[in-house]
């Protein structure tokens, strides 16, 4: 009897793992095709339309070029490290998303499943944990390439990686603060309550509440994605390609892949703390059922992760590389004081308002 | 049947972490030293996971592996080492005698590894609810730790002062920088 | 929740003040950047002496207090030791501002520094639960690695610096891993419950003492992990090298004793400890003797002499041990007063003819000191009389008290052989003595050259103090003497 209550019990999660990897890969090699569309666009060309409608088909088509492109490793490589890298950036870039919760909880047969692959007590931290193991990728494949411009780029990242990391938690903390919870679920849900203003409801969406966190979060998500203004640890202009110069075929499609990922996670987080999750503002005069709610929930999730995802691009084919100074300044001295400015406002501020109400 | 799986996942995790702690003592190549500290690091926080301690797992995972570790292979990338420098491996009188204190050591603990260890409650019903969470570890740090952990938090920040005393190019600027010309400042860049 | 009351706060003040003193003048500093630090002296002076006053004052009346649910206890033992602390470092602090003046780096980060490696020191004595007592320690370590590179220019500092550093992490880690034995075997990290460890994990627990024995031992410059001493203090500014010979000397002794008495205080560890600690306290005194004899710079001398009186205040724990009695231990507490006094004078000296580029260290350095500056040298000769231990100066009574406990307990050829190597450390002393008065420039050949640059009040007001204390507090030892009994009969109080 145990075998069949436990695949009940799993059939659930392996449905949603199964559901969000097969989304968050697709999405991923879409990216690829909406980056290139949007640059066209904002650089006035037409972009890809060849294969399929629109081009629909590219990225298909990219991925078959890149399997069967011939698999070479440089002979001065250490080869272990060098064909680990990009498996230990892709897979912290999937694991990462493991616990974000992407909508409300749908009724299955009588029973309440939450749309979030993990339901974990300690979710932003885990996701940072994870973010910042990403860096094992980028160093490994700069010093297993034996390249200059490889470890220069590997160098870059470590520092650029470990700066950022840095701003990324410190940024986040005052919205902790607010929440006063580290999981995922409970702050979007938090996120569903409204201020009345009058007759208006405005909801309670965090970045109302920290404006300034959110600002912060964004540039330092942007930095830890390796994007530009921030992709100098492969800025192909002084370092050819960094990290990834000695890369071909499937294992560049990986480190590309990564990329992506990251940034989809990034965009999701964005909106989990800042913009309210799932949470379709004003929906629940409408009273749908359940299952109704939960669906558009998960529609207002993509949606909102789109917007971001599209300003991540929008910003790339728009804004000039940082100069590397450049960039660290930007972390130890702009960023990084400001969020611990940020840390101690909201903590005046809450200590302020527990005390007044 | 429930227990199979962490008991599994025990016995992998802690063989990895005492295997990577051995290969960090026992490598010549730097680079693979500090991989084997990273195993051995993340394996130590999943044994972390399944004692319930959840933050504790997260913290060993942002701390060192994602932060410590990384400073090290930083420095190593930045020397980037020939097996030449490395040097060959010798053995020495002290090397001999530190390998026979360390045995030695491990045979006097051994026995007693095992009493050391609290005996399980009656039933074996585990954590209790909310142990190892953010907010249990937090109550501690703020309520029995409170003192080592702000005691802390005046260490590092000598060790920071330390570290930009010993390590800045100059000392004493020729232009004095207050608050205001910092300010200033972040606007101009 | 957070359980922090007021009277915790208060009970902690020694060591809260000089927290938010440091903490105040890297504000300051940063906020108000000016050229002159007399401000941050002076703001370092006012905690100090904050720190000092309340100490005493608690001390005399007899406050004993547990605080942070039993993390650090206030008691006389701690308060007598934070009272040392702010003297000598008092003492260094009033040494420092021409030095580090003629040496370009005169920065308020040196004074923001010191005051947190007291406010460790002060804490360390206090501690009563071992991860305390290695953040303490800690605290108390850290500051001072930087301290002694603090002349980055210098490369001898700067070897200093990365030497000490080097090996104090390495002695870091034997007292972390003897923690986490000791941990593992009494399943508390609270002192008074470390003796139902080695009853449950005996092999643990004293695999844990000997670890955590080794890294008190390297803090206290014992043979045979003395190496970094005679470095450090040669190549630290000279300032610095005036705190580690107090203040940094004194402090871990606070926490050795205690750990000693309270945590290793029962039969079975004593059995263990006092025979190792007696091999020990032999070898620091005559390998310190014996390698100071043939020193010629002053600063590397003190360090080797430093390693000697490590030695005495080691045979004065086991008499202290032995005749479990408080008057002992007072010696003991009596006698790291009188070698802070001591050991700043000596250095306030060679600090007072430092030149703008180059130190007077060496002995050579001094001659026909006598003939040109006669004040000076009267002050040299009092301390270099009083570190061999000549009466009726306080040097030789904190021995006489220390050799006459041992003897009582029975310690009968450990104090010969502590007496022998006294005889024998009169010679480097006394050198220095011949070198300033009955030699002159004709012996050496080189121009005398005595003239103050950067006269310095601070250092002025120094150097009589300590004088005056080791020719009065000789002879007036009662009133110390039962200050000091007061502070070690709490301890054993506690101790089992």
């Amino acid at each position: 009897m145990i075998v069949p209550s436990l695949l009940l019990e799993l059939a659930p999660v392996l449905v949603k793992i199964f559901g969000a990897f097969f989304v968050v890969l697709t999405l991923t090699a879409y990216l690829t095709l909406a980056e290139r569309k949007f640059s066209a666009f904002i650089q006035d060309r037409i972009g890809p339309n060849r294969v399929g409608p629109f081009g629909l088909l590219q990225p298909l088509a990219d991925g078959i070029k890149f399997i069967f492109k011939e698999d070479i490793i440089p002979t001065q490589a250490h080869k272990l490290y060098y064909i680990l890298a990009p498996a230990l950036l892709l897979v912290p870039a999937l694991m990462g998303y493991a616990v974000i919760p992407f909508g409300d909880y749908v009724e299955v047969a009588g029973r309440l499943i939450p749309l979030q692959i993990a339901d974990v007590d300690i979710g932003i931290l885990y996701v940072l944990a994870i973010a910042g193991l990403s860096v094992y990728g980028l160093f490994m494949a700069g010093w297993a390439s034996n390249n200059k411009y490889s470890l220069l780029g590997g160098l870059r990242s470590s520092a650029q990686m470990v700066s950022y990391e840095l701003t990324l938690g410190l940024s986040i903390v005052g919205a902790l603060l607010v929440y006063g919870t580290t999981n995922l679920r409970d702050i979007v849900v938090q996120q569903t309550a409204y201020w009345q203003v009058g007759s208006i409801l405005i909801p309670k969406w965090g970045v109302f509440l920290q404006p300034l966190g959110f600002l912060l979060f964004l540039v330092s998500a942007f930095a830890e994605s390796n994007r530009l203004p921030f992709d100098l640890p492969e800025a192909e202009n002084e370092l050819v390609g960094g990290y990834h110069t000695e890369y071909g075929s499937m294992k560049f499609a990986m480190f590309f892949m990564g990329e992506y990922t990251g940034m989809i996670t990034m965009s999701a987080l964005l909106t989990t703390f800042f913009f309210g999750g799932w949470h379709v503002p004003w929906l629940e005069a409408a009273g749908l059922s359940r299952n109704v709610a939960a669906i558009l929930g998960v529609g207002a999730f993509c949606a909102k992760t789109g917007c971001f995802l599209f300003l991540y691009i929008w910003v790339r084919w728009t804004l000039p590389r940082f100069r590397y100074d450049q960039l660290m300044k930007l972390s130890w001295k702009g960023v990084f004081p400001l969020a611990l400015a940020n840390v101690f406002l909201t903590g005046v501020c809450l200590y302020l308002y527990s005390r007044l109400m | 049947m429930s227990h199979l799986l962490p008991d599994i996942l025990f016995y992998v995790f802690s063989a990895l972490s005492v295997a990577g702690a051995v290969l960090v003592l026992v490598n010549r190549n730097p680079m693979t030293c500090a991989m084997s500290l990273v195993v051995s690091v993340l394996s130590l926080a999943i044994l972390y996971l399944l004692l319930s301690a959840h933050f504790l797992a997260v913290a060993q995972m942002i701390v060192y592996a994602g932060a410590i570790v990384v400073l090290f292979i930083f420095v190593i990338m930045l020397l980037n080492l020939t097996d030449e420098e490395l040097g060959r491996f010798r053995f020495s009188l002290f090397k001999t005698i530190g390998a026979f204190v360390a045995v030695a050591t491990l045979l006097a603990v051994a026995p007693d590894i095992r009493v050391s260890i609290p005996a399980p409650a009656a039933g074996d019903a585990g954590a209790p609810a909310g142990y190892g969470s953010t907010k249990a570890v937090g109550k501690l740090l703020f309520g029995e730790f409170l003192l080592p952990f702000e005691l802390t938090s005046i260490l590092i920040l000598s060790a920071m002062v330390a570290g930009v005393v010993l390590a800045k190019r100059e000392l004493q600027p020729k232009k004095t920088h207050s608050l205001v010309d910092w300010l200033l400042g972040f606007f101009r860049t | 929740m957070i359980s922090i009351t007021a009277a915790d706060l208060s009970g902690i003040s020694p060591a809260l003040h000089l927290a938010v003193a440091g903490i105040a003048i890297m504000l300051l500093d940063a906020l108000w950047p000016m050229r002159s630090k007399l401000l941050s002296v002076w703001i370092t002076l006012a905690a100090l002496g904050c720190s000092l006053t309340t100490s005493l004052h608690r001390l005399t009346a007899g406050v004993d207090v547990t605080l942070f649910n039993g993390a650090v206890r206030m008691d006389g033992y701690a308060h007598a030791f934070s009272a040392i602390i702010c003297l000598a470092s008092t003492l260094a602090v009033l040494s420092a501002p021409k030095y580090l003046r003629l040496r370009g780096v005169h920065l308020a980060e040196y004074y923001a520094l010191l005051l947190f490696s007291v406010c460790g020191m002060v804490l360390f004595a206090a501690a009563e639960e071992l991860i305390m007592l290695f953040l303490a320690l800690e605290t108390l370590s850290i500051p001072v690695y930087c301290l002694v590179g603090f002349t980055r220019t210098n490369v001898y500092s700067t070897e200093a610096s990365m030497k000490y550093f080097v090996i104090g992490a390495f002695a870091t880690g034997f007292l972390v891993y003897g923690i986490a034995l000791l941990y593992g075997a009494a399943g508390s990290g609270y002192l008074v419950d470390l003796r139902a460890g080695a009853a449950r994990a005996p092999g643990l627990f004293y695999a844990g003492m000997t670890l955590l024995l080794v890294g008190f031992l390297f803090k206290i410059g014992a043979v045979p992990f003395n190496m970094w001493t005679p470095d450090a203090y040669e190549g630290a500014p000279t300032p610095v090298t005036t705190f580690m010979a107090e203040a940094v000397k004194a402090a871990p002794f606070g926490g050795m004793i205690k750990v000693l008495f309270v945590g290793f205080g029962f039969d079975a560890a004593v059995g263990l400890w006092q025979p190792a600690l007696v091999v020990i306290a032999v070898l620091t005194m005559t390998v310190g003797n014996l390698t100071a004899l043939v020193q010629t710079d002053v600063k590397r001398m003190m360090g080797y002499s430093s390693i000697a009186h490590s030695g005495y205040i080691l045979v004065g724990i086991l008499a202290a041990s032995k005749l479990q009695s408080a008057d002992a231990l007072a010696a003991v507490l009596y006698y790291l007063f009188v070698y802070v006094l001591m050991n700043a004078g000596a250095f306030g000296i060679l600090i007072l003819f430092s030149h703008k580029d180059k130190d007077t260290n060496a002995v050579e350095d001094l001659t026909g000191l006598a003939r040109e500056r006669p004040w000076a040298a009267a002050l040299m000769a009092v301390y270099m009389l009083s570190l061999t231990g000549l009466p009726p100066l306080a040097g030789f009574f904190g021995k006489f008290y220390i050799f006459s406990y041992a003897v009582k307990a029975g310690y009968v050829p450990l104090v010969i052989i502590a007496i022998l190597n006294s005889v024998v450390s009169a010679y480097y002393y006394l050198k220095v003595i011949v070198a300033m008065y009955f030699r002159g420039p004709e012996d050496t050949g080189r121009a005398a050259v005595f003239h103050y640059e950067g006269y310095s009040v601070f250092l002025l007001a120094m150097l009589w103090f300590t004088a005056w204390g080791i020719l009065y507090y000789g002879i007036h030892s009662e009133p110390q003497l039962a200050l000091a009994r007061l502070a070690a009969s709490s301890l054993f109080a506690t101790a089992p």
